[in-house]
């Protein structure tokens, strides 16, 4: 060890004696290395030297490099999917260094990584009150949000460990001699609450000048603080009966209460929830149906947290929430979790949520080739087979828009549990249906294809439902076939047979009359544009490929090599991977290609049918 | 094919300076020798090296060629006489003429001349040869007896091969080997290799029913047109290529499945690449030349009534003429235009030449076509296809429908302004779309139809000559296309600028052979739409017309078309004027 800090002293010397500037990384490699190389450093001594070298350097750069070069940094650690930092080092470090070099490394350190380790360090360290003041000074200038709440977390760990340190950090901020990140005046607060270290005014002085600041987010804290800033043993319903006092005196802070109650719901689920309800009423009030759409994504937020809460919830709670959701335009995981929390405690409510919401959301599901798996993964997952049945019924609703939207997102469903479904419907109903899916403005090859089997499932309406359905199969030959060949499933019945010979018929005398056209060479030689085409259409697919995989999470897990030559690959040792094809093929309407002004008109027709007297 | 085997005969002269690079009468009966089994003992020309000149530098007694044929009897000799031209008369004294020759040459003994080459006949046979008529009443008696006066004085046969025969005896060369297709043996040394490169790009292996056919081997055929200095060359020039395209219409018969576009379009090239150069070296056409211009439209248009049979079997199918590609958006329309393109200009043809029964058929059946594929006929690419769109309603106005030209203006108005309406292209302005077309107007085009990025660059469809015209003829037939539609057509952001282009005055001098693009006049149609002058005023007021052109000059307005089509030169815009005049006036 003594022969390993003499190393690492002699390497800081060199640096201190070498004209190049602290920061030349490649040259602190280099010397790194040829001192790694020394028969004496093996790998267990890495890290003392490590922490040796750490000790003398200066600036985050220098240090991440080190620990990169030392190969105890960049670990990475398969089970918490995290960086294994070296915290006992850094702990080490920040033990052992000088006050000064400390907050210049503090103030020199940037990225995410290091500040959980920073965070870990100073709990553990006995820390000066500068250093943590530096340490929030620089969290402040961060950018990123998991650095700020590592931070935080540190320094409330800090702080708890001794008393008086948070009421003294919190007096010198209300003081305004200091300035501290909300999180760090949040967590000081609940550990001075804690330890009984603050009185209730200066509680109160607190929450006031949270509560006036310009900040949202400020104001969340301070609501927040509202709720939980109690000694422990207050009731849930004390702690937010002064939250909605607050919000009585001053309606415009509902939504920051909003916020604050979505946090309570983990720990208080009932009490939030019927305050939350309570907070959206007087916020409603005040703000009117401007803040509708964000009290919705509040409420959103509540219901799917309530799930996770630490004790029970009471059904009750969600039906007056319910009402809430709707009907705004919302997104994200938050609204699925809503959903899904609904539809197990309230069915009925969810079922009129959802309704409403796709209704609301037509134009944006009908113009994305999403299922609804993709749109509501918890609400899928929630309602398990019962899916495709809602569905279902859904396009049987009397509101064209839901229907269309069902119809779409039925096509998207496995075609086995459709037809069961589809034939339990009523004969007025099947018809309209065929008449929804042969003007769906969006559905492309999927109208014929459900249109097969919406006829194959009700022989007896064959006379009805083929007539709408032959035009748009016959755009679709491929489709048709596929139609023709399910028609003509055994059990063999004569209206479906004939149905299905009639369409082969249709069939046969258009290939006849392209098969004429084929004798005729001067038509067939004038195809010019065939290899451009092709070419345009391999670009656009390469650059959705190119979009989906940017857009994909997985993507950037998964690493991507490109094999070659061969049938399968392996490493070394390993069994190999036989490699096997993957196609996608999709039929387009030949009336997208013969006539795409006239497809375009159609498509725009029946969305104006929706949607009429809006432009298209 | 025989037609245009016997213009090429009788267009033959005695003898080239350049047998090499033009054929010439010897030449041409050395060839028909060879396929008929004759040994050439003596040419009409005579090697040095590669290098082949007419002027042999000795006696010849009259003797052209000596050639021998072997039977069971032996070897038979016989001495060619050849003269150019007909035998309008038998000048039998005169030095040089074909009974002075015929004389000469019967006079010389075997001992004399056949000894000479090795030669022992078992009989000698003298053939005057001349790639005319003789004229049988005035001199025929002449000329038999004279004959006779030869056979008995020499103990020799007498042959007379004249430009039916000589005709018959090429036409009767039926022994081509199969595998490689006609023979290009009659065509000079120099442009044999096109000729050939032309035909076999016919073949299946260079693209299916003739797709792979070479038209740029055709443009190089073109060059000796295009420097013809006399109209006597130009005449021949003309004749030989009559020649390949009865070859290329035998051989779209033998290998494309009788693909008729290879021979109209080489029918259009040497028609436009001859009246280009007629205007410099005979700006009056004289009737040999015409004969030669009016054979090449009179095949045409039989080639051209063929297609028009082919396509009017499909053209009662609904969309009949699209084929299932994804490509069909610029495909189909570029098709039936170009194909329309054909039709009508045959069936003008026809017109003008008092055929109107087939004239009314041609309009009836494009009438079908367009009715039963409208998407693609009113749906043009480029604004350069006004010149099919024109010359389609040309055809219709000849042919009494009126009320079809005033509906189908109308209807691609529409379909235009609904184009623009749901942001699809228009007709592009800057892209060409001759046959073939050039692949980057064609990789723009796609680009524009799919929304690449990367057509933004090089797709412009913010102006046009087209819409005007087709406004014009709306407006002035009383169609259907109203204000409102006008607005939704016309209307930006960014607004559709409307121009008439008016053509240079001699621009009916070069169309056959130049694309005129950086000349002439563009007319920005604003007036009427900020004034109330009606536009179809405007437009006349700009639709000046200009010189006639040398193909009306000289009543072959076929060619003009064809200039058109060829050159993708629209006509000026008088041309609609003209036809809108002729609608009000039935």
């Amino acid at each position: 060890m003594e022969d390993l800090n003499a190393l690492a002293a002699s390497l800081v010397d060199f640096f201190q004696s070498s004209p190049r500037p602290w920061n030349d990384r490649n040259m602190l490699q280099e010397r790194v290395r040829a001192v790694l190389a020394r028969p004496d450093a093996d790998p267990v001594s890495r890290r003392p030297l490590a922490c040796a070298i750490a000790e003398r350097v200066q600036g985050t750069a220098l240090l991440l490099v080190l620990l990169a070069e030392l190969q105890i940094f960049d670990e990475f650690d398969s089970a918490t999917m995290t960086y294994r930092l070296p915290v006992d080092m850094l702990a080490a470090w920040w033990r052992r260094a000088l006050p000064e070099r400390r907050r210049q490394v503090v103030r020199s350190l940037n990225g995410d990584r290091p500040w959980h380790a920073v965070a870990i360090a100073l709990a553990d360290a006995e820390a000066e009150v500068a250093d943590v003041e530096e340490l929030c000074a620089a969290s402040m200038r961060l950018r990123e949000d998991t650095g700020r709440r590592n931070i935080a977390q540190g320094i409330g760990t800090w702080t708890a460990r001794a008393t008086g340190r948070a009421s003294a950090m919190l007096g010198r901020w209300m003081a305004r001699e200091i300035s501290l990140p909300l999180e760090v005046v949040r967590n000081l607060v609940l550990v001075a609450m804690g330890g009984a270290e603050l009185a209730d005014a200066e509680r109160m002085a607190i929450i006031l000048r949270l509560l006036g600041s310009s900040s949202f987010d400020a104001r969340v804290i301070g609501m927040k603080l509202e709720c939980f800033a109690w000694p422990a043993s207050t009731p849930a319903a004390r702690r937010h009966e002064a939250l909605l006092d607050r919000v009585r005196i001053a309606p415009r802070l509902g939504l920051e209460a909003l916020e604050a109650l979505n946090e309570s719901v983990w720990s208080f689920p009932n009490e939030a929830l019927r305050s939350m309800n309570v907070a959206a009423e007087l916020l409603r009030d005040d703000a009117g149906a401007a803040a509708d759409a964000r009290i919705a994504i509040a409420v959103a937020t509540g219901v799917a947290r309530s799930p996770s809460a630490r004790s029970p919830v009471d059904t009750a709670g969600y039906g007056p929430l319910a009402r809430r959701i709707v009907p705004h335009p919302l997104g994200g995981g938050d609204l699925d979790g809503a959903l899904s929390c609904l539809f197990e405690r309230v069915p009925d409510e969810a079922d009129r949520v959802l309704r409403e919401l796709l209704e609301l959301r037509t134009r944006e599901l009908l113009g994305s080739a999403v299922g609804f798996r993709e749109c509501f993964p918890l609400v899928a997952h929630t309602m398990g087979e019962a899916r495709q049945h809602w569905l279902t019924t859904l396009a049987q609703d009397a509101s064209p828009r839901l229907r269309a939207v069902a119809w779409s997102l039925l096509a998207r469903e496995e075609p086995s549990p459709t037809v069961a479904l589809l034939a339990d419907i009523e004969d007025a109903h099947a018809i309209r249906a065929a008449h929804d899916l042969a003007d769906h403005p969006s559905l492309g090859e999927q109208a014929p294809f459900l249109l097969g089997l919406l006829v194959a499932s009700r022989p007896a309406l064959v006379d009805a439902l083929v007539p709408v359905a032959l035009p748009v199969l016959l755009e679709y030959a491929g489709r048709a076939e596929q139609a023709i060949a399910l028609w003509r499933e055994p059990p063999k019945r004569r209206a479906l047979r004939d149905a299905a010979d009639g369409l082969a018929r249709r069939l046969a005398e258009r290939d006849a009359a392209l098969t004429s056209i084929r004798n005729i060479p001067e038509v067939m030689t004038l195809t010019a544009a065939r290899e451009d085409w092709a070419r345009a259409d391999d670009q656009l697919m390469a650059e959705m490929f190119a979009q989906a995989r940017a857009r994909s999470q997985f993507a950037a897990l998964v690493a991507n090599v490109t094999i070659v030559r061969g049938a399968s690959s392996s490493f070394i040792g390993g069994a190999p991977t036989t490699f096997s094809d993957v196609r996608f093929s999709a039929e387009s309407s030949r009336l997208d290609f013969i006539d795409p002004v006239d497809a375009m008109n159609r498509a725009n027709a029946a969305m104006t049918r929706l949607f009429p007297g809006e432009d298209q | 094919m025989k037609s245009f085997v016997n213009r090429f005969v009788r267009s033959l002269i005695e003898r080239e300076d350049h047998p090499e690079r033009t054929t010439d009468l010897g030449a041409v009966v050395c060839w028909i020798l060879e396929h008929h089994g004759y040994e050439i003992h003596q040419y009409p020309y005579k090697y040095e090296g590669v290098e082949v000149r007419v002027g042999k530098g000795r006696l010849q007694h009259g003797i052209d060629i000596l050639a021998v044929k072997r039977d069971a009897q032996g070897v038979h000799s016989y001495r060619f006489v050849l003269k150019q031209g007909g035998m309008p008369s038998w000048p039998a004294g005169k030095p040089g003429s074909m009974p002075y020759d015929l004389f000469t040459a019967g006079a010389l003994p075997v001992s004399q001349f056949e000894t000479s080459y090795g030669i022992a006949p078992a009989s000698m046979t003298l053939v005057a040869v001349h790639n005319g008529d003789r004229d049988k009443e005035k001199v025929g008696v002449l000329i038999e007896a004279d004959l006779q006066r030869i056979r008995d004085r020499n103990d020799c046969k007498t042959e007379w091969w004249d430009a039916e025969k000589l005709t018959s005896l090429i036409m009767e060369v039926t022994d081509e080997d199969p595998t490689t297709g006609t023979s290009t043996a009659l065509f000079t040394p120099r442009i044999q290799p096109f000729i050939r490169l032309a035909l076999d790009s016919l073949r299946p292996e260079r693209g299916r029913q003739g797709a792979g056919f070479d038209y740029a081997a055709i443009d190089t055929l073109l060059v000796p047109v295009r420097e013809s200095e006399t109209a006597a060359r130009l005449e021949r020039r003309v004749d030989e290529l009559g020649l390949l395209v009865a070859l290329l219409e035998a051989e779209t018969e033998r290998v494309a499945n009788g693909n008729s576009l290879p021979v109209l379009e080489t029918i259009e090239r040497i028609l436009c690449a001859a009246m280009g150069r007629a205007v410099v070296v005979c700006p009056k056409i004289k009737r040999s030349l015409r004969r030669a211009f009016e054979a090449l439209l009179k095949t045409y248009e039989v080639v051209a009534e063929r297609l028009r049979a082919k396509l009017h079997a499909v053209a009662h199918h609904p969309t009949g003429l699209a084929l299932p590609s994804r490509a069909e958006p610029i495909d189909y329309p570029s098709r039936l235009l170009r194909l329309s393109g054909y039709l009508a200009v045959a069936g003008l043809r026809m017109t003008q030449r008092g055929r109107p029964a087939s004239a009314r058929r041609m309009a009836k059946t494009l009438a079908l076509l367009w009715k039963n594929n409208a998407s693609a006929a009113h749906t043009p690419l480029t604004d350069d296809q006004q010149i099919e769109l024109l010359l389609v309603l040309e055809l219709w106005t000849a042919a009494g429908r009126h009320p079809l030209v005033r509906r189908t203006c109308a209807k691609i108005l529409h379909r235009l302004a609904t184009r623009r309406a749901l942001g699809l292209p228009l007709p592009a302005v800057r892209l060409r779309s001759p046959l073939p077309m050039p692949r980057s107007d064609i990789a723009t085009l796609v680009g524009a139809h799919r929304h690449l990025r990367s057509a933004r660059m090089t797709f412009d469809d913010s102006a046009s000559t087209l819409v005007p015209a087709l406004l014009y003829l709306n407006d002035r037939l009383g169609g259907s296309f109203d204000a409102t539609a006008r607005q939704q057509l016309l209307q930006g952001p960014p607004a559709l600028s409307l121009q008439v282009w008016q053509p240079p005055t001699d621009a009916g001098n070069r169309w056959y052979t130049e694309a005129i693009e950086h000349d002439g006049n563009a007319f920005l149609m604003m007036r009427s739409a900020a004034s109330t002058t009606p536009f179809a005023d405007e437009f006349e007021e700009a639709a000046v017309a200009i010189d006639a052109s040398m193909a009306e000059r000289n009543k072959l307005a076929a060619v003009d078309r064809m200039g058109w089509k060829q050159t993708r030169t629209p006509p000026s815009m008088h041309f609609v004027v003209a036809l809108a005049r002729q609608h009000i006036a039935t």
